[in-house]
């Protein structure tokens, strides 16, 4: 290096030098000798904060804002319902009022009671700034009965008055929350005050890594850990850091590292996630004819769809919208529709289809070309319709693009058939929504008879025994007019070394979140 | 991705320009810099904004809520900062750039400028420890083949050189990754830092080189390769020049002659070449940190591409362009003064 | 690889003859190609999904079959005419701007010389990859868009060079004379002009098609290529998750060497050109 060139060198390295020193003292220094820690491992890279406004979009964004806010009503080990912050509540007979009692030992985490004002406050602020998984349709008020009694009054008659908005909404206190205008920007500590068994001691964004710790005199139990990490890291580098003991849990295992894990000594566990990877119709184009949608549900082989796109991480899901996971799946009252080109070719026959002498779909004596769009995650399983199609002589064209652009689609205009993943999870009061909603990702039945009917007398119907037989008869008509048909029941894995035993809930945690690594996993039985 | 591998556009501009005076060029040059700043930073506001749907979107995403009436959505987009024309919402932005605010991240819930701060020392670190392994190789090895053109040495290094310049390098890098941190498992496989770094700084900063060993010679190889050839070039052209052929008879060889009459007088060369390195630097550090999942501003953006996070992206876009503009319009300058000191 | 030769090629009068050979070898590869696509395209088997997922290499699947049980060297085959089109065409692309923005510059040497200057200038410091990204994430490229797009952060590399030798070439005495005796300007450009700076053009060319193939594999690598374009990049991709399996001998390695054969044999080409050039002004300085 010349003489002259020397000076620049010298101060271009040494700003790099600076640059590289800056991480040395940021960060803390991590006690590695501490045994009541659990580290959780997840190949995602930022889930937001633990508030109900900050998390980001999704299941673990979720479940960390549930470490730190607890809601009224819980869930025990098999996954009913059981006191949280209510520690009890009892519905009207006629189904429209509410009663809670709060536990009184209940205190947000700055030492504040928690109140049945906070739970009003709570009411009032989240219809205002709507929170995507809670719909608040229902309720018409709150009225607060004395500082541990409330009582909440709805507008008609809900089945899952409990199983929808009190296990699945976070209680916010008022004393932080009543100046916030835009809660979406509302990132100071205070933020992070909530009530549940964790507080978030500490997020390393650049890292992806949160450290929470256990609330002292937490009135929900004991912990049974004194901290809770939970660090980004690729899945085949956590499964290597489990086998030397730096990771507990495993909390998102694609399917093909399984036996990688295994060979490690990890312990792997499967749950179906409920979240059923639908096509959906354009209900107004050619899948108007409820014969082309059965024709569909013979061609399509499921058993090979889930064994290539996904390869064992997955299986076929029930055409009647409800999973096996759900109390109320009725397998004997859903139809099959066995593998059957033949009986699908008769159903487009009948629906007015002509097959041309190279086998070729028509429709009056032009191809029948299907445009089918879905996004990235999806293309895969894409790619083996087309090929289950196109071996079958109908035509597919298919889309990928991104979710933001799919969001956007209009059915009709620039698609026959769209393919993504939806939950089915949750109290099936969310059939409504799901089924015959209109947002892009709600099913878009359109009609009105029976099958709406029974949706709605399931949603209002207050005896579980005639819930249930309105929900298998629903499944029923479902798997018959098919408003969408459920291919695959997409597994969720995790890993966990022997200390430890997380569980997948079989409906999921709170509104049907198919997690395992919940904060009832963190407290003591 | 790969760069361009001719110099000779930037030295040609700068031979023509010296004429005009150091200063108006540097000035030109600056206001280019200025204008394709200016362009990139209203590209990046205007195209998200012309895509179907926005981060309210994406925020309110869900399969269970009844669809918001018009009026909420309005004013939840207000709230947010979201309304307003296309114009109003880019003329929003570039002034908010201006004040020096970099945005918020709804998808991070964090301030942009703090994403960012606490990325950029990683790459910093990743692109100081490839610096001295890139210049080192470069000029030991360009010499060494340039200074006897044809000889064994050359055609030896120069066919190695060209095989290695022929494999993109994202390949090379998945190359060392796979070879020492999975098939032979010497080195960490990904990230800047063990789980749990080490209680003592010493240790401490053996994990984290430890960590940046495989990134960085990635980046350093990819480098090499343009260094390599720029200076053999020039160096083959130096080896037939009166004063080289002189200082040989005189009996002057080895490293002295290697340090004083070649290395010296490549100085600008290399100067010049730095200029465009900073931006190759940057563009190869993002496919590096992708490959070895290191947290640097690379991996970040694309995480940010990927999330369609436009809020980061357009923050990191402005930081990244201003660092990359500014830094090779510093070394433009500083071959500008060396080239006209001669 | 050695590019300055090109700015200052063929100060002595450039046999035609000699590049033209390599301008053929160009121009028939691509002719090849486009025959393949059109004609073998129906040859090569469909890329089907299969229940044999993730087989290594056997004598029913040469090179075994990806994760969702699609054949590796059907992928390789089918993705060849894509990688190597894709790139040929957006090197020529650019290296049609570039000869524009060169003409413009030299036939209107006051206002158009400032102004492509100008513009080259600052396409040179246009960080490309930021440009690549802030585009892919409004809106991932197929082959339509890829083929602009890259052209247009490829040109800036060519205008100076094409325009010192296009103002050497018009500046000949030969062509003063040819102009003076009445000759017209395309003719002077097809007979004249056009066969001295072929050199430089195929040797342009050559490193366009370089960079174009290394931008796009990196595109697509990083996945932000349209999804149904199947390219050897977007096949490295896929490895990208079976580094830790023995599959990545059969998912990673086929298209990175596709890949790198495809780049060292355009870099032999390269050089083979630049050989020459120099071998014939070995003699002139």
């Amino acid at each position: 290096m010349g003489p002259r060139l020397r000076p620049a060198f010298g101060v271009l390295s040494l700003c790099l030098a600076m640059m590289a020193q800056a991480p040395l003292v940021s960060a803390d220094t991590a006690d590695t000798a501490n045994p009541r820690r659990l580290v959780i491992s997840n190949s995602n890279t930022d889930w937001g904060l633990a508030t109900p406004y900050l998390q980001a979009r999704g299941g673990l964004g979720y479940m960390l804002t549930h470490f730190v806010f607890d809601n009224l009503v819980g869930q025990d080990r098999s996954g009913a319902l059981a006191p949280e912050l209510a520690r009890e509540w009892e519905l009207s007979d006629d189904g429209l009022s509410l009663d809670i009692r709060l536990n009184p030992e209940a205190r947000w985490h700055d030492g504040t009671d928690i109140t049945s004002s906070d739970v009003a406050f709570t009411f009032a602020y989240m219809a205002q700034h709507p929170h995507p998984f809670i719909s608040l349709d229902n309720i018409r008020g709150t009225e607060i009965l004395s500082p541990d009694t409330l009582r909440i009054t709805l507008a008609r008659p809900d089945a899952g008055v409990l199983s929808s908005v009190m296990v699945g909404m976070p209680i916010l206190p008022e004393h932080i929350y009543r100046d916030q205008d835009n809660p979406r920007t509302f990132s100071e500590p205070r933020a992070m005050i909530g009530s549940g068994p964790y507080r978030l001691s500490s997020h390393e964004r650049a890292k992806g890594r949160y450290v929470f710790s256990a609330v002292e005199n937490y009135y929900g139990g004991v912990q049974k850990y004194d901290e809770v990490m939970i660090a980004k890291l690729q899945p085949e580098a956590a499964i290597q850091a489990a086998a030397n003991g730096q990771v507990n849990v495993i909390s998102d295992l694609p399917h093909r590292l399984v036996d990688y894990a295994k060979e490690h000594d990890l312990q792997v566990q499967t749950s179906p996630s409920g979240h059923a990877i639908k096509l959906r119709f354009d209900h107004s184009g050619p899948f108007a004819a409820v014969q082309r949608r059965q024709a569909l549900a013979y061609l399509l082989d499921r058993d090979a769809l889930a064994a290539i796109a996904y390869r064992g991480g997955a299986r076929s899901a029930s055409l009647g919208y409800l999973q096996d996971n759900s109390a109320w799946y009725a397998p004997d009252s859903v139809l099959r529709y066995p593998h059957d080109p033949d009986r699908a070719a008769a159903l487009l026959r009948e629906s007015g289809w002509t097959r041309d002498d190279d086998g070729a779909w028509q429709q009056d004596d032009t191809p029948v070309t299907l445009r089918l769009v879905t996004s990235g995650r999806e293309e895969a399983l894409a790619q083996v319709i087309k090929d289950q199609l196109e071996a079958f002589g109908l035509e597919l064209s298919v889309r990928v693009m991104e979710r933001g652009a799919l969001r956007k689609q209009q059915p009709g205009k620039d698609y026959d058939l769209i393919l993504a993943g939806g939950s089915t999870l949750g109290d099936p009061v969310t059939i409504l929504e799901r089924v015959f909603g209109t947002r892009w990702n709600n099913e878009r039945y359109r009609d009105d008879g029976t099958l709406r009917q029974l949706a709605m007398a399931q949603a209002q119907s207050l005896d579980p025994d005639r819930r249930a037989a309105l929900l298998a008869e629903f499944q029923q008509l479902y798997s018959r007019e098919l408003p969408a048909i459920m291919l695959v029941n997409v597994n969720r894995t995790v890993a966990h070394d022997n200390g430890i035993e997380p569980w997948f809930f079989d409906e999921g945690l709170a509104i049907g979140i198919p997690v395992a690594t919940h904060k009832y996993m963190l407290l003591e039985d | 991705m790969s760069g361009h591998i001719s110099p000779t556009a930037r030295q040609e501009a700068g031979a023509a320009a010296a004429p005009a005076g150091v200063a108006l060029t540097l000035l030109r040059s600056l206001v280019h810099r200025i204008a394709v700043f200016g362009f990139l930073l209203v590209l990046m506001s205007v195209l998200p904004r012309l895509l179907p749907g926005d981060t309210l979107d994406v925020l309110m995403d869900s399969d269970v809520q009844r669809e918001l009436a018009d009026d909420d959505l309005h004013a939840l987009r207000d709230r947010l900062g979201f309304g307003g024309s296309l114009a109003e919402q880019v003329g929003r932005d570039l002034l908010r750039l201006l004040r020096g605010d970099l945005g918020y991240s709804l998808l991070h819930g964090a301030p942009v400028r703090r994403l960012l701060a606490e990325a950029l020392p990683w790459t910093g670190l990743l692109i100081a420890a490839a610096t001295p392994v890139f210049l080192g190789l470069g000029i030991m090895l360009g010499v060494e083949a340039g200074r006897q053109p044809g000889s064994r040495a050359d055609r030896v290094l120069t066919a190695g050189m060209s095989l290695l310049a022929s494999i993109p390098p994202f390949v090379t890098a998945i190359a060392l990754l796979l070879v020492f941190a999975i098939l032979c498992p010497v080195l960490p496989a990904g990230g800047a830092e063990p789980l749990f770094p080490a209680a003592t700084p010493w240790l401490r900063a053996f994990e984290i080189a430890r960590h940046a060993v495989l990134p960085a010679l990635a980046l350093a190889l990819h480098e090499v390769v343009r260094y390599f050839f720029v200076l053999r070039g020039e160096a083959a052209v130096l080896s037939h020049r009166a004063f080289v052929v002189n200082a040989r008879s005189r009996g002057i060889s080895g490293w002295r002659e290697r340090r004083d009459y070649f290395s010296r007088n490549l100085l600008p060369v290399i100067c010049a070449r730095l200029g465009q390195s900073v931006a190759t630097l940057f563009t190869a550090s993002l496919f590096v940190e992708v490959i070895f999942a290191y947290p640097g501003i690379g991996s970040l953006t694309y995480q940010a591409v990927l999330d369609r996070d436009y809020a980061l992206l357009q923050g990191a876009i402005a930081v990244l362009a201003a660092l990359v503009l500014s830094l090779n319009w510093l070394f433009d300058a500083l071959t500008e003064t060396l080239a006209r000191r001669g | 690889m050695s590019a300055p030769v090109y700015s200052d090629h063929a100060t002595e009068r450039a046999r035609p003859r000699l590049t033209l050979q390599l301008l053929g070898i160009v121009a028939l590869s691509t002719l090849v190609l486009l025959l393949l696509i059109a004609t073998l395209g129906n040859l090569i088997p469909p890329y089907l999904t299969s229940t044999e997922t993730l087989q290594p290499p056997s004598q029913r699947h040469w090179l075994g079959t990806n994760d969702i049980g699609q054949s590796v060297m059907t992928g390789l085959l089918r993705a060849a005419p894509v990688t190597i089109g894709l790139a040929l065409a957006t090197a020529a692309l650019a290296l049609l701007i570039g000869i524009t923005m060169a003409g413009l510059a030299v036939m209107f040497p006051k206002v158009g010389r400032v102004i492509v200057l100008h513009l080259t200038d600052m396409a040179e410091i246009v960080p490309s990859i930021l440009l690549l990204l802030l585009l892919s994430a409004w809106h991932q490229p197929g082959v339509i868009e890829i083929i602009p797009l890259m052209a247009l952060l490829t040109w800036h590399d060519d205008v100076r060079i094409l325009r010192s030798v296009l103002l050497r070439e018009m500046g000949r005495e030969n062509i003063t004379l040819t102009r003076h005796m009445g000759a017209r300007w395309p003719y002077l450009l097809l007979h004249h002009i056009l066969p001295a700076i072929l050199p430089t053009l195929t040797g342009l060319y050559l490193q366009n098609v370089v960079q174009a193939t290394m931008r796009v594999a990196g595109l697509a690598f990083l996945g932000l290529t349209a999804a149904d374009l199947l390219t050897w990049g977007s096949m490295l991709q896929d490895a990208m998750g079976y580094l830790h399996t023995p599959a990545w001998t059969w998912l990673l390695l086929p298209p990175a060497f596709c890949l790198t054969g495809f780049l060292l044999l355009l870099m032999a080409l390269d050089q083979q050109q630049a050989r020459r050039s120099s071998h014939r002004q070995g003699s002139a300085p």
